[in-house]
C-alpha cells in the first residue's frame, strides 16, 4: 500500500480526504469540547481554546499521524479538582490559578518527551489503569448526571456521595420550575437519544455524529421555544456562556500559587494524566492506522507539552490525544496529520462566527453527553472479560476503581499498583525476584539468521521490568521474523502477556512474526491466553505442570490446528511413558527427562512430532533445555546406528563411544555433514542417491539412529509452530525417501 | 561438591600439561586428610602428582598469597551459579581476587565427576587491547579441551546507534547497525587472523546490542556454552578506568556456566 507522505507534500497529496475528516472530527469535537470545559468546571471557551490550539500545533510537531488532539476525558476530572482546591471555593480564581498549573504541566510534559519517557504509559499494569479510567468515567457520570437533570449545582463534591445525592436532586423535580423542568426533559431526552442511536436504522442519520444531532436537537428546541414563548426557553442560566468580548477578556494565567504543594500537586495530576491518556490513545490508534504507519510517542508528547503550554497561557484546557474523536477521524478518511489541522481551525472558525449559535447550547444536552461518555469509560461489559483473564485481575480492577473514587487518581493509581505488587507475591511465593529483576537486565536479543531474531527473557517478567522488554521488542523491524523464549522465566505477568498479544498482531500486520515459546510449561492462572503465566505456586518450589485439565498456550491451540490440517494426533501432555521412549536415545544420556509435551503423532507412517524439557547439572543447579525433535520409527526397514550432524551436536555423545567417521563420496554431502557410524557397510547402504540429494538440499537437521529408530530435530530449543511444521514435514519427506529404496 | 571440582581440575590440569595445587585455607585436621586421601582414591589420581598447601587465615587473603608464593597461572574456584543474599560468598571471593590477583580465574559451576565435554566456548570480541591475549587463550585452550566451536561475541552499546521511535529511525537503526557489525567484524577478523593460527574449532561471530557484560552472559546461557571466556577488569593495569569492573559484576553474580577469567598483564596487552 502506498503510504501518505509526511510534510508539506503529504498536504498537497492529501489534502482533500483530510479536510473532509477534518470537517467532520470538528463537528463532534465542537459539543464535546464546550461539554468538557463544563465538566472542568471552566469557561465554556477553555475547551475549545485546547481543541484549536492543539489541532494546529500537534499537527506540525507530532510525531503520530492519524491522531485528534484536544480536551481529553481524564483531564476533565483533574481539571476539576485543581480549579476547586486552588481556587478554595472561588471556581474563577480558581480557574486561572489552574491556568496557570496547565502551563507548568505542559512544560513537564515536554520534559517527559525529551528524555524520552514515551514507555510511562506501558509501566502501569494493565488492570490498574483499566480500573482508573473506569474510575473517571464515574466520577464524570457522577456529577453530570446532576446537570442533566437541571440541578447545576449538587452539594457534595466527592463522587459517591454525588451518586447518592442523585435521588435527592431528582426529588428536586417535584418542586422544580418550569425551566428546571424543561432542562431535566431536555437532559434526560438526550441521554436516551445517544443511547438509541446506534440502534437507529435511518442511514441519513448517521450521516451527522450522534452528540452534534444532541446540540443541533437541543439548540432548535431553544430557539424555536424562545421564538413561540416570547422569553428564552431555558432561561439563561442553563444556557452555555461565551461572553461576546471572550477575546478581550483575556488575561495571564495566575501562578502565584507556584510555591505551594496545591499548585505542584496540580501540575502533576495533570502531566500524569494527560501522559497515560495521550499514550494510551497513541498506542490504540497505530492499531487503526490504515497504513500500519508506528508513531514517535516521544515526539507526539513534546508537542502535546507545547500545545499544553500555549493553550494554557491562552486560557485554555491541557491537550490531549483522545481516541473517539480519533478513530472518527480515521472512519472518516484521514491520512495524514493535516486532519489535526484542518480539525483544529475550522473550530476556530466556528467558534468566530458561530458563537451566537453556541451560546444557545443548553447546559442540561452537553451533560448528557457527557453521562454517556462517562458510562462508556465505566464499559460494564469490561468486567466479564477482565474475569477471564483471572479472578486476581478482576479483583485488582475494582480495587483500582474504588481507590480511585476515594482517594483520587493519583492515589488510586499508585495503590492498584502496589496491590497488583502483592498479589505477584502471593503467585509467586517470593518477592526477591520482583526486587532483583526490577532494575537489573534480565532479556537479550540477538540476531540469530539474517532478519531472524531470538528473544530471550530471563527469570521474571513483569509491568515493573516491561520497558526493558519493550525497547527490545521496538528496535526489531517489524517484518522480521521473531522467537520470544521464555523458558527460562518463571514468572510472566498480564500486563506483560496483554502488550505481547499486541506485538503480536503488529508483527503479523507487517508481514513478519512474533512467536511466543516456552510458555508452554508455566502454569497460566486462568484460561485465558492474556492470564499470569507461573511456574510457581505458593509455599512450594519450582513445578512444572502435567495434567490434562489445563488449558492450551497459544502455540499449544496453534500445533492442534496444525496436526488437524496435517493428519496428525495431538496430545498437548503426553503420558510419562514418553520420557522412556526419549530416553532411547544417546542424545538424552547425559540429560535427565523432565517433561514431555506437545505431541504429534502420525500412527500410520509411525512419525512422532515432540517436545522434550530437560535437565543438565547434578547439584542445585538446574539449567533446563527445550528440545522439539521428531522420532521416526520406519516400517520394515532396517536402521543402522548412526549420527549425522553439522554443528557436532552428537560428538559429545561419540566422544565415549569411539564411532568412526564416514565419507559417503559425495561431496555437497560430505563437505556439510558429519555422520558417525560403526557399520560402515549398513550406513552406506542406508543412505542411498536420492537420500543424499535429498539431505543436502534441505536445511540440516541433526539425526540419530538407535537401530530402532530416528531422532531429527533442528536447534537445540523449544520450536516455534512454523519450525515444527518444518521438522514434521522434513521428517515425511525423508521417510519417503527411505522407504522408496526398500 | 569438593570432590567434584577435585575430579575436574586434575582433569584439566592433566589436558593442560600442569602442575595442581590444592590450596585450603582453613585449619587442616586429620579428618580433612582423611577425607581427601577418601577423594583422591575414590577418583583414582596419585597424591604424588598433587601440592597440597594449607594456611590459616582470611580466604580472600591467603589465596592471593599462595598464588603469588607459588607462582600460580589458573586459580580454579567452585562457584555457585546464582548468588542470593546468603549466597555471595564465593563470587565475592572471585571478584576479590579477580581484581587484584594476577593470575586468570577459573569458576567451576558444573564439576562432575565423570568427564563431560566442553564442546562450545563463548569468548568476548570486545574493542579492547586486553581482548585478542583473551581469545588466544581462549583458542588455546579450546583445542587442549577437544572443544568444536568457538563463539566471539561482540557487544555493541546501542547508544551508538540510532533508537526505534517510528518507522524511519527504525529503518535508519537497521543501517547503522549492519555497518557497525561490518566494522566490527572487519576489526575481530584482524585480530583472529593474529590469534587462531592452529586452531581446530569451528568460529563463528555474533554480534549483540546491549549492556556490556550481562549481554555475554545471558548469551552463553542461551547457546548453552560450556565455558565463557572474558577479560579480567581492568583496575590492576591502570588504564580505561573501571569500565569492565561493573560489567563483570553481573557475569559473577549470575554465572551462566564455568567462566574463565583471563589475567593479562599490561605488557602481554601492549605486545
Amino acid at each position: 500500500m502506498h503510504k501518505p507522505k509526511n510534510g508539506f507534500k503529504g498536504f498537497i497529496e492529501n489534502w482533500q480526504s483530510d479536510l473532509k475528516a477534518g470537517f467532520v472530527v470538528s463537528l463532534v469535537a465542537l459539543p464535546i469540547s464546550i461539554a468538557l470545559s463544563l465538566a472542568s468546571g471552566a469557561p465554556a471557551i477553555a475547551g475549545l481554546i485546547a481543541a484549536v490550539i492543539g489541532g494546529i500545533l500537534v499537527a506540525h510537531l507530532g510525531g503520530s499521524y492519524v491522531t485528534i488532539t484536544g480536551p481529553g476525558n481524564g483531564l476533565a476530572v483533574v481539571t476539576l479538582a485543581a480549579i476547586t482546591t486552588l481556587g478554595g471555593g472561588d471556581m474563577l480564581a480558581g480557574y486561572y490559578m489552574a491556568l496557570g498549573a496547565i502551563v507548568v504541566s505542559g512544560i513537564l510534559l515536554f520534559i517527559l518527551g525529551t528524555v524520552r519517557l514515551g514507555v510511562l504509559a506501558d509501566l502501569f499494569p494493565t488492570s490498574a489503569v483499566q480500573g482508573m479510567l473506569a474510575a473517571i468515567g464515574i466520577i464524570i457520570l457522577a456529577k453530570q448526571s446532576h446537570v442533566m437533570i437541571g440541578t447545576l449545582h449538587p452539594e457534595s463534591a466527592s463522587p459517591i456521595p454525588l451518586l447518592v445525592e442523585f435521588f435527592s436532586s431528582l426529588q428536586d423535580l417535584l418542586w422544580a420550575d418550569t425551566a428546571h423542568l424543561r432542562s431535566a426533559i431536555v437532559g434526560i431526552g438526550s441521554l436516551l437519544f445517544l443511547i438509541g442511536f446506534s440502534q437507529i436504522r435511518a442511514r441519513w442519520m448517521h450521516a451527522i455524529p450522534a452528540p452534534l444531532w444532541v446540540v443541533v436537537l437541543a439548540v432548535l428546541t431553544q430557539i424555536i421555544g424562545t421564538n413561540v414563548t416570547g422569553e428564552s426557553f431555558f432561561g439563561p442560566k442553563y444556557l452555555v456562556n461565551i461572553p461576546a468580548d471572550w477575546m478581550s477578556a483575556w488575561r495571564l494565567p495566575d501562578f502565584s500559587g507556584i510555591q505551594s504543594g496545591a499548585f505542584w500537586g496540580a501540575a502533576i495530576s495533570l502531566t500524569f494524566i494527560a501522559s497515560i491518556e495521550s499514550l494510551l490513545s497513541i498506542k490504540g490508534m497505530d492499531r487503526l492506522d490504515p497504513y500500519k504507519r508506528k508513531s514517535n510517542v516521544n515526539k507526539d508528547l513534546r508537542a502535546l507539552g507545547i500545545a499544553t503550554a500555549v493553550s494554557g497561557m491562552l486560557g485554555g484546557l491541557s491537550v490531549v490525544t483522545v481516541i473517539a474523536r480519533s478513530s472518527v477521524n480515521v472512519s472518516n478518511g484521514a491520512k495524514t496529520r493535516s486532519a489535526n489541522f484542518f480539525h483544529g481551525a475550522l473550530i476556530l472558525v466556528f467558534v468566530l462566527f458561530l458563537r451566537e449559535v453556541l451560546t444557545q447550547i443548553p447546559l442540561p444536552a452537553l451533560a448528557a453527553i457527557l453521562v454517556f461518555t462517562g458510562y462508556k469509560l465505566l464499559n460494564p461489559s469490561q468486567f466479564s472479560k477482565i474475569a477471564q483473564i483471572g479472578l486476581e485481575q478482576l479483583f485488582l480492577f475494582f480495587f483500582t476503581l474504588f481507590a480511585t473514587l476515594v482517594y483520587g487518581l493519583i492515589m488510586g493509581i499508585v495503590l492498584g499498583m502496589a496491590a497488583t505488587l502483592v498479589i505477584q507475591v502471593i503467585i509467586t511465593g517470593s518477592g526477591a525476584d520482583i526486587v532483583r529483576y526490577f532494575n537489573r537486565p534480565n532479556t537479550l536479543l540477538f540476531e540469530e539468521e539474517e532478519n531472524k531474531y531470538i528473544l530471550n527473557i530471563n527469570y521474571f517478567a513483569n509491568f515493573l521490568n516491561y520497558p526493558r522488554l519493550k525497547s527490545k521488542l521496538d528496535s526489531i523491524p517489524t517484518s522480521a521474523e521473531v522467537i520470544a523464549d521464555f523458558s527460562s522465566t518463571s514468572f510472566v505477568d498480564a500486563t506483560v502477556m496483554e502488550h505481547l498479544a499486541g506485538y503480536v498482531e503488529s508483527f503479523e500486520q507487517h508481514g513478519g512474526s512474533l512467536d511466543l515459546v516456552g510458555l508452554d510449561t508455566l502454569a497460566p492462572a486462568s484460561s485465558h491466553p492474556l492470564g499470569v503465566q507461573s511456574k510457581s505456586t505458593r509455599g512450594s518450589d519450582v513445578f512444572l505442570v502435567r495434567s490434562s485439565d489445563t488449558r492450551l498456550s497459544g502455540k499449544q491451540e496453534k500445533l492442534r490446528k496444525f496436526a488437524g490440517t496435517a493428519g496428525l494426533e495431538y496430545t498437548p501432555w503426553p503420558d510419562p511413558i514418553w520420557d522412556t521412549k526419549v530416553n532411547q536415545f544417546h542424545y538424552f544420556r547425559h540429560r535427565r527427562i523432565d517433561q514431555t509435551m506437545n505431541l504429534l503423532e502420525d500412527r500410520s507412517t509411525r512419525l512422532m512430532a515432540i517436545e522434550v524439557v530437560t535437565h543438565v547439572g547434578e547439584f542445585t543447579m538446574r539449567d533446563s533445555q527445550h528440545l522439539a525433535c521428531v522420532i521416526l520409527q520406519p516400517k520394515g526397514i532396517k536402521l543402522p546406528k548412526f549420527t549425522l550432524d553439522r554443528e557436532r551436536i552428537f560428538e559429545r555423545i561419540s566422544y565415549f563411544t569411539g564411532a568412526q567417521d564416514i565419507e559417503l563420496g559425495s561431496n555437497v554431502f560430505d563437505k556439510r555433514f558429519n555422520l558417525k557410524g560403526e557399520d560402515e557397510k549398513a550406513i552406506r547402504a542406508f543412505f542411498s542417491p536420492a537420500c543424499l540429494a535429498f539431505l543436502a538440499s534441505h536445511p540440516v537437521f541433526h539425526m540419530e539412529s538407535n537401530g530402532k529408530a530416528l531422532l531429527i530435530f533442528h536447534k537445540e530449543r523449544a520450536a516455534s509452530v512454523s519450525e515444527f511444521k518444518l521438522m514434521v514435514n522434513f521428517a515425511r519427506e525423508f521417510s519417503d525417501r527411505i522407504g522408496a529404496k526398500s | 561438591m569438593a570432590k567434584a571440582n577435585l575430579a575436574e581440575v586434575h582433569r584439566i590440569a592433566t589436558r593442560f600439561g600442569a602442575q595442581m595445587f590444592v590450596f585450603h585455607v582453613g585449619k587442616w585436621t586429620e579428618k580433612s586428610q582423611k577425607t581427601y586421601d577418601s577423594f583422591l582414591s575414590d577418583l583414582g589420581i596419585d597424591p604424588a602428582t598433587i601440592v597440597l598447601k594449607s594456611k590459616e587465615g582470611d580466604p580472600k587473603v591467603e589465596l592471593l598469597s599462595l598464588c603469588s608464593e607459588n607462582d600460580i597461572d589458573l586459580l580454579a574456584l567452585g562457584a555457585l551459579m546464582r548468588e542470593n543474599m546468603f549466597k555471595v560468598f564465593s563470587a565475592s571471593i572471585a571478584r576479590d581476587v579477580c581484581r587484584k590477583a594476577k593470575v586468570s580465574l577459573l569458576l567451576l559451576t558444573h564439576s562432575s565427576i565423570m568427564e563431560e565435554p566442553c564442546d562450545r566456548i563463548v569468548v568476548n570480541g570486545l574493542d579492547h587491547p586486553k581482548t585478542p591475549d583473551t581469545i588466544a587463550t581462549a583458542v588455546w585452550a579450546g583445542n587442549k579441551l577437544g572443544s568444536k566451536e568457538l563463539i566471539v561475541v561482540d557487544e555493541l552499546s546501542e547508544k551508538s546507534i540510532a533508537r526505534a521511535d517510528d518507522d524511519m529511525s527504525t529503518l535508519q537503526r537497521l543501517r547503522q547497525s549492519r555497518q557497525l557489525e561490518k566494522q566490527e567484524h572487519n576489526r575481530i577478523e584482524e585480530v583472529l587472523d593474529l590469534c587462531t593460527g592452529g586452531c581446530t574449532m569451528d568460529i563463528t561471530e555474533q554480534h549483540v546490542f546491549g549492556k556490556k557484560g550481562y549481554t555475554i552472559a545471558h548469551y552463553a546461557k542461551a547457546k548453552r556454552a560450556d565455558l565463557l571466556v572474558v577479560n579480567s577488569p581492568d583496575t590492576k593495569l591502570g588504564f580505561l578506568d573501571r569500565i569492565f569492573k561493573h560489567d563483570l559484576e553481573y557475569i559473577l553474580s549470575d554465572l551462566p556456566t564455568d567462566v574463565l577469567i583471563v589475567h593479562t598483564t599490561k605488557e602481554l596487552a601492549h605486545a
